[in-house]
């Protein structure tokens, strides 16, 4: 829809340490998309007395701009309306519904990364803010949030990077699949995305640690029969690819300006972005 | 030991110092004229100003750095109705937003609406009392419809001086609103017409806010979040950013001061005025 090949992401901007007291930051732009992750910890677990394990607890939000974009176009659903008027909601108070979907599907994403086992009786929490939201915040925030924990210095496993796509059938009649990476709000609510007239076709999220080749979160809306998946899935995991090759790329080149600080447990690795053209 | 440190370590030990012993810190102050982050007593920290930065979701938008506090603002419009006693004027609300994502001292709602309610009095005070826009503007039909400007301001990054960044990017904000053509239809409802040209909402003034504190008879300008824990006794100064003249002056609690201070507090802030001036014609070289 807006001139890009099926295949070609959004331009990507990726930011680090942008918040000062945070233990580790990232910011990540898909053109309109705009997502800023903090990281703190790892700190004291309050709510148990012991465990093994470290805890990864996610906090995603929408800032109050996001919020009203979103109602403006309709997408805020949910019988639970803040009703303050003219007020954005966001900043203090519980967390909406989808605010507290979004952050499960996050924090899940996220934990087969981080290597739990190696921080008994620590919390780390993972804060995410929406600022402008143009499709794809929650990959978006994944694929920050994993680049926030490496600045953090938390040991990972790997990288997580997180793409979603949209399938959808171009012509009637021939089951044949079309699937294009990264969409923006218009591509994946109208029509192609299965909201509308009734066709089949739905938008599948992936999140994938190209180190091991592990997926660590899927997730989908709308109608696809198994055919579609295996398309849709297929791509999110090159777009993931794609994606990843770009948060290395920064991540290194991030450490050597900062003259060695530690970082996450990114291993050696080829980077995979094959169809880059940025 | 190198004989003589470098500058990070002086920095390190600095700050090491003011959290160990906070109140030896302060009162060697005086003598050191080093600040925690290294700078001088007067010497204010970087500002960066960006505007129009959420062009998808808001009406206007910027984002206000200084040093490492961070503020993001963006303009929402609305059709209202005027209130009774102002028949002819448009209205202006602020929220703030903090979360605990800027600073972990934010991490209960309590302490959030704590500070974003000071903030948010402050932001206001400072669009309404000092006129940064002719209200008079935001009239679509007397009486009947005006335009109601919600300015949101999103906390990113809290480093001190948090209400000088949402003073400055509220207005930078504003100054990036343009508001749509509008008619009024036969059922008295406000059409908007999207293929005329917008028209920019014109700022009246511009005050530049700064924060000042004051310790052992020294002023302190721009603090940082450190500094601002140790010194309780503040000043809050703007001044219009063409004619240099006073427009908000507030003392926040703490010690009293001898009224000569207040002199070189307005001319501190002249600084900060200097270096949004600076900025602002930096931008405009760009574009």
């Amino acid at each position: 829809m807006d001139g890009r090949a099926y295949n070609q992401l959004r331009p990507v901007f990726i930011d680090l340490n942008t918040v000062s007291h945070a233990s580790g930051s990232a910011y990540l732009e898909m053109e309109h998309t705009k997502v800023l992750v903090a990281v703190y910890g790892p700190k004291a677990r309050q709510d148990v007395e012991f465990s093994d394990e470290g805890k990864l607890r996610c906090d995603f939000r929408y800032s109050p701009f996001a919020l009203r974009a979103r109602r403006q176009t309709g997408k805020e659903k949910g019988g639970r309306e803040g009703g303050r008027e003219g007020g954005g909601g966001g900043g203090g108070g519980p967390q909406r519904d989808e605010e507290r979907a979004a952050s499960r599907t996050v924090s899940q994403a996220l934990e087969a990364s981080v290597q739990l086992a190696k921080l008994p009786k620590s919390v780390v929490e993972v804060f995410v803010l929406v600022l402008q939201t143009d499709g794809g915040e929650v990959g978006a925030a994944i694929s920050c949030a994993s680049l926030a924990l490496a600045e953090a210095g938390i040991e990972l496993f790997g990288l997580v990077a997180s793409c979603e796509v949209v399938a959808f059938m171009p012509s009637e009649g021939k089951r044949e699949w079309r699937v294009r990476v990264d969409p923006s709000a218009a591509e994946e609510g109208g029509e192609e995305g299965g909201r509308e007239g009734g066709k089949e076709g739905g938008v599948v999220g992936l999140a994938l640690m190209p180190v091991s080749g592990e997926v660590t979160q899927v997730w989908q809306k709308g109608r696809l029969d198994s055919h579609g998946i295996e398309r849709a899935l297929e791509m999110a995991a090159d777009g993931a690819r794609m994606v990843h090759a770009l948060m290395r790329r920064r991540l290194l080149t991030y450490m050597e300006q900062e003259g060695g600080g530690e970082g996450g447990g990114e291993g050696e690795r080829r980077g995979g972005g094959e169809g880059m053209e940025r | 030991m190198a004989d003589t440190p470098s500058r990070g370590a002086v920095e390190e030990m600095i700050s090491f110092y003011s959290r160990f012993d906070p109140a030896t810190y302060l009162s060697d102050l005086e003598t050191a004229c080093r600040r925690q982050d290294g700078r001088s007593n007067k010497q204010l920290r970087p500002l960066k100003l960006l505007q129009g930065v959420l062009q998808k979701s808001t009406a206007g938008s910027s984002l206000a750095k200084i040093g490492d506090t961070k503020v993001l603002a963006g303009v929402s419009l609305q059709v209202g109705q005027p209130g009774e006693d102002s028949p002819e004027k448009g209205e202006i609300g602020v929220e703030v937003n903090l979360l605990p994502l800027c600073h972990p001292k934010f991490s209960s709602i309590q302490a959030q609406q704590e500070e974003s309610k000071a903030l948010e009095n402050f932001v206001q005070s400072v669009l309404l009392r000092c006129n940064v826009v002719r209200r008079e503007d935001l009239c679509i039909v007397e009486g009947r419809h005006v335009w109601k400007l919600n300015v949101d301001l999103q906390c990113l990054s809290h480093d001190g001086s948090l209400a000088d960044a949402c003073v400055l990017s509220a207005l930078l904000a504003l100054a990036d609103v343009t508001l749509p053509v509008t008619i009024v239809d036969t059922d008295e409802k406000v059409v908007v017409l999207h293929d005329r040209p917008p028209r920019r909402l014109e700022m009246a003034r511009f005050p530049i806010p700064l924060t000042i504190g004051f310790h052992a008879d020294m002023l302190l300008g721009d603090l940082s979040l450190a500094e601002e824990e140790r010194i309780p006794t503040r000043l809050r100064i703007a001044v219009d950013c063409e004619t240099g003249q006073l427009c908000t002056l507030q003392k926040l609690g703490g010690v009293s001061m001898a009224s000569e201070h207040l002199d070189s507090a307005v001319a501190l802030c002249g600084a900060r005025q200097k270096q949004f001036l600076l900025e602002r014609d930096l931008r405009q070289d760009k574009s």
